[in-house]
């Protein structure tokens, strides 16, 4: 009997392959899509799944609520972790990470690396991780100082293999380090990454001679600052919460007395990090699990609307077998039979898409992983529960997608199939058709008008003047992204080898202006307290503050409305001068910018006067307000070096501005930006936001013209002889395809009444959250439904011609 | 075998109320042949239907062997005419995804026989109607006749005990009518009850008795 279903289904599937592959393609492509955006989704709910230790590892968090504003911070005081395995009987271990990046160098070379992710971490971190050595002794790698362990990557990077026990590596110039292990690095879901493991202690030699001495003081008794990620693996069985209530008491014995009030410390599960925590300074970006969910749902719309297609066609193609069911009927097949036969065939067919959607998600998750910015893996095995999902996926979609068609042919009365001569059967319940015709075009229309929202937005915030020009300027970055240098005293040499280093620059023709700064506009600034004559400290007020060279301004073409800008030749900016922007003006309480010059202002220790207002520019993306700003000249504070290139000969430039660096700063590899894309990179989340949706709204679109194709071919078989009586009666081609058409584009302009106001409300949510928005543009919906309207007339109009032309004679033949 | 009284069968459109059939009363005993006639829209195919249980009546009460049939269910209804009902329509109606050896095996798919007793009883049937050779070849492949023929293979393979066909020979020439006629002569002598539907006077020759229906009335009942 099953062979027996088996054969007649495959037989169906090839006599009408046109709809057969119509029907798989859609329901693959569907699935894949589906598929995909859930194993993104899965990527992201498993961040920190993989290590040995899970459950039992947490990192202990910072509450500070200095100031009156609350906030959470990653990292803590790194005198904390050395005392905790001895005070809390519940904590095994405990392993404290710092992060930065630094120059190496194998020993005896002169080809230096940046790397991004150095970690300075206690010994037990292998512990508390779970490392997996490849090469190396895991008890006793990081026991030694100037021991230094690297991921199998970072070991080809330097050496072109990862047989490299005992090499020298000097880092930042210091050392040597003796390679004593390779690890496994973590893989793509892990909250941090690092690039090479060396001791602790060994950051005090990693910086310049004059910092060394102030930060063994921070990393002995510093019980203020934010310093290391501090990773407490558990004992079985203990309770994270005793140990976050003993804290307190904790405090009282070691801490700092005046800060008690202030600081409070917490474990979070290293699992939750990358979707639910709240702290700032986190190594690496976190997901937002609001656009997660978006991304599910997208998942599933899609995935709907290609098992509406299955319904769609499926009971398209059912109608042409009602005959069949009446003969089955005839010869004694039950309802149940018969309902088996069919449910079994869509099952079939679905399984068969099932197959051809995972070849496609192998297929496309290089692409997809490159418009998410991720690299995903699938392999069905070791990700079965992912895999069970799927089978899951298919089951039901298939067993949905079959029943319908299945009730519906098993439910003909063979009498009335055999009476009407030939096995014209009526539709079934056209609403229900209909209905899903209009859901899959509301879906495919939402996500083509709220895709062309969010272009532009995009395009809206490429166009806007940032306030200061950004045009060919490349940032390099002085030292490498380290906070220790935050309390190390201002290095007496480096200012003038910058200025010595800006000076030769200056010979070259091909270099514009350079500059100093201690951020580069565009990406935020540290707020600081102000005070001047009418605000005092109790008024609590913050500004942005940002630290840069005299030639800033000229650098960045920004304009003074009143005074002047930084000039060396005034002889005292940098002991006592300030800016501020327009908007500053009215926080600080002046009403004209010409009443502030001259006031007296004190940021942070540093007291001074001002000396100039400027024109207001952008201190960070347009998802943020302009913010009242405050420029100083603070050279100890310089990070980067700006540098405008002047010609189109920009490769032969910056091989000439590397060149120049090795000279003056030979501790640090040469890197640099084009700023332009570091300010794009304000907007990697949006712009992810419109390719998802650019892609999801196309598929969307284009299978429910799959399934708008099913049903108007439907239609046509039901309505052949109408058609060929009406031409016999003389109506012409043109008035036949718009009959057909009529009732079809009718639904999707429903669809757009439906599809319109909830893409409003959704994007205007969306839109909200931006200060700088584009109003929510109405021709967007028009767009939107017309690109629908025409795409379904497109597909209705090929059926509905080609129905119009069939010879009437034939339609009319009757047995 | 069969007993029918008052039975009656309408269509309802609005107000109007359309009668096939009316105050039909018939007993059929087993061995017979009966020839059902009567000009297009009598009712024919509407008592055949009623008669295969492919149709419930609107009135009246139906016997099959004695069993209540206006009583039953669909699912018992459709328990009894598989077990002892074939059908041979004017279209064949075969499956044409199917071959021919599968065409004729469905029906003891659906009655549950076991898969040698299958293949023996298949095997037979071909044999009986000299169409072995036929055996893997699709309905699109065949003529008419042959088509019919395997129609009518596939009604008796389940030894039904009433065999009902609706013009059997309505799409077919004459010297293939003849055959398939030929064919029902054997079977009736073979014992099978059988209820045809004809318009041809010919055919009508093969019966033993000849029902006419007028406007879903039985008009006349003869023994030929």
């Amino acid at each position: 009997m099953l062979i027996h279903y088996i054969k007649i289904a495959a037989r169906n599937l090839w006599k009408n392959r046109g709809y057969s592959f119509i029907t798989l393609s859609g329901l693959a492509v569907g699935m894949a899509c589906c598929f995909l955006l859930w194993l993104y989704v899965h990527h992201e709910r498993h961040y920190d799944d993989f290590h040995p230790t899970g459950e039992r590892l947490y990192r202990v968090d910072y509450h500070a609520d200095f100031s009156g504003s609350a906030f959470v911070l990653g990292r803590i005081p790194a005198p904390i972790a050395p005392l905790l395995p001895d005070n809390f009987q519940q904590i095994e271990q405990v392993a404290r990470l710092y992060p930065r990046s630094i120059s190496v160098r194998e020993a005896g070379s002169d080809k230096q690396f940046e790397l991004e992710n150095a970690m300075f971490a206690d010994s037990t971190v292998q512990a508390v991780f779970g490392l997996s050595f490849l090469q190396g002794n895991p008890a006793t790698a990081l026991n030694r100082p100037f021991s230094l362990v690297l991921t199998e990557e970072t070991a080809q990077r330097l050496f072109e293999t990862t047989d490299v026990l005992g090499r020298q590596v000097l880092l930042a110039n210091g050392g040597p380090y003796a390679v004593t292990g390779v690890v496994r690095g973590f893989p793509d879901n892990a909250h941090v990454h690092f690039d090479c493991l060396a001791p602790y202690r060994n950051m005090v030699d990693a910086e310049p001679p004059h910092a060394r001495e102030p930060l063994r003081n921070v990393l002995a008794s510093n019980w203020l600052a934010s310093h290391s990620y501090t990773y407490v693996l558990l004992k079985k069985g203990a309770d994270p919460e005793r140990v976050n209530a003993a804290f307190p008491d904790f405090l009282k014995r070691f801490g700092d007395k005046n800060f008690l009030e202030k600081q409070a410390f917490k474990l979070f599960p290293v699992r939750d990090i990358h979707l639910h925590s709240a702290s700032v300074g986190e190594p690496e970006p976190l997901a937002n699990p609001v656009y997660l969910r978006m991304f599910q749902i997208i998942g599933l719309l899609v995935l709907l609307i290609a098992c509406i297609n299955f319904v769609n066609l499926s009971t398209a193609t059912y109608l042409g077998r009602v005959r069949e069911v009446g003969v089955r009927k005839v010869m004694g097949a039950g309802q149940g039979s018969l309902i088996g036969q069919f449910l079994g065939e869509t099952l079939l067919l679905s399984f068969l898409a099932f197959l051809a959607a995972l070849v496609l998600v192998q297929a496309l998750l290089p692409y997809f992983g490159a418009m998410m910015d991720i690299s995903l893996a699938y392999k069905p095995w070791s990700n079965w529960p992912l895999t069970l999902l799927f089978v899951g996926t298919f089951l039901v979609a298939g067993l949905l997608a079959g029943s319908y068609p299945a009730f519906f042919a098993s439910r003909f009365r063979p009498a009335e199939i055999f009476s009407s001569k030939g096995g014209q059967a009526k539709g079934g319940s056209n609403w229900l058709r209909k209905t899903l015709i209009v859901t899959q075009f509301s879906v495919g229309i939402a996500l083509i008008s709220g895709t062309l929202i969010v272009l532009a937005q995009l395009n809206y915030w490429k166009n806007l003047p940032l306030g200061f020009d950004h045009a060919q300027v490349i940032s390099v970055p002085l030292s490498s992204a380290n906070i220790n240098s935050l309390f190390a005293p201002g290095d007496s040499t480096l200012r003038a080898r910058m200025n010595a280093f800006e000076e030769r620059l200056k010979q070259n023709p091909e270099v514009g202006e350079v500059t100093l700064s201690s951020g580069l506009p565009g990406f935020g600034a540290a707020r600081h307290p102000i005070r001047t004559d009418k605000i005092s400290t109790e008024d609590n007020v913050f500004l942005q503050a940002l630290s840069v060279d005299y030639d800033f301004a000229q650098t960045y073409r920004l304009k003074a409305i009143a005074g002047r800008t930084f000039g060396k030749e005034y002889g005292t900016d940098h002991i006592e001068g300030f800016l501020v922007n327009e908007l500053a003006l009215k926080i600080l309480k002046w009403n004209t910018p010409e009443e502030a010059l001259g006031k007296r202002l004190v940021r942070g220790g540093k007291e001074g006067k001002v000396v100039g207002v400027i024109e207001n520019f952008h201190t960070a993306g347009f998802q943020q307000a302009l913010e009242p700003l405050v420029l100083e000249v603070s050279p100890g504070t310089f990070t980067t070096f700006s540098i405008r290139l002047q010609s189109s000969r920009v490769p032969e430039t910056l091989q000439f501005l590397e060149k120049t660096w090795a000279e003056f700063f030979p501790e640090k590899a040469f890197e640099y930006e084009f700023l332009d894309e570091q300010l794009a990179g304000n907007y990697l989340e949006e712009r992810r936001l419109a390719r998802l949706g650019g892609n999801f709204a196309g598929v969307a679109i284009f299978l429910s013209c799959f399934g708008l194709f099913g049903l108007i071919s439907l239609s046509v078989r039901q309505r052949t002889k109408e058609i060929g009586i009406r031409k016999v009666l003389g109506a012409s081609v043109a008035g036949l395809v718009g009959l057909l058409s009529k009732d079809f584009l009718k639904l999707v302009l429903v669809a757009l009444l439906i599809a319109a106001p909830v893409a409003w409300y959704l994007m205007e949510q969306w839109l909200t959250d931006f200060a700088f928005r584009i109003s929510m543009p109405w021709w967007v919906f028009a767009v939107a439904g017309a690109a629908a309207v025409l795409v379904a007339f497109a597909t209705v109009g090929m059926q509905g011609v080609r129905a119009a032309l069939a010879d009437p004679v034939k339609s009319l033949r009757s047995e | 075998m069969i007993q029918l009284s008052n039975i009656e069968r309408y269509y309802k459109s609005g107000p109007l109320t359309t009668w096939v059939l009316r105050d039909i009363n018939l007993r059929i005993r087993e061995g017979e042949f009966v020839t059902v006639m009567g000009p297009s829209g009598s009712g024919k195919t509407t008592l055949m239907n009623l008669i295969g249980m492919l149709d419930e009546p609107d009135g009246g009460e139906y016997f099959f062997l004695n069993e209540p049939v206006h009583k039953f269910n669909e699912r018992k209804r459709t328990d009894l005419h598989k077990h002892y009902i074939g059908f041979v329509f004017q279209a064949y109606h075969l499956i044409d995804e199917l071959t021919v050896y599968e065409n004729i095996e469905t029906p003891l798919l659906y009655r549950g026989v076991k898969s040698a007793d299958r293949k023996a009883m298949v095997a037979e049937v071909l044999d009986r109607f000299n169409i072995v050779a036929k055996k893997d070849l699709f309905p699109g492949q065949l003529s008419g006749g042959q088509q019919q023929l395997v129609g009518v293979a596939r009604a008796i393979i389940g030894k039904p005990k009433l065999l009902l066909a609706d013009e059997p020979t309505g799409n077919l020439h004459s010297s293939q009518g003849e055959m398939i006629m030929n064919l029902f002569a054997q079977l009736h002598r073979e014992g099978m009850t059988i209820i045809q539907v004809t318009h041809n006077e010919n055919n009508a020759r093969y019966g033993t008795r000849l029902i006419e229906l007028r406007d879903g009335f039985v008009r006349e009942d003869r023994t030929v």
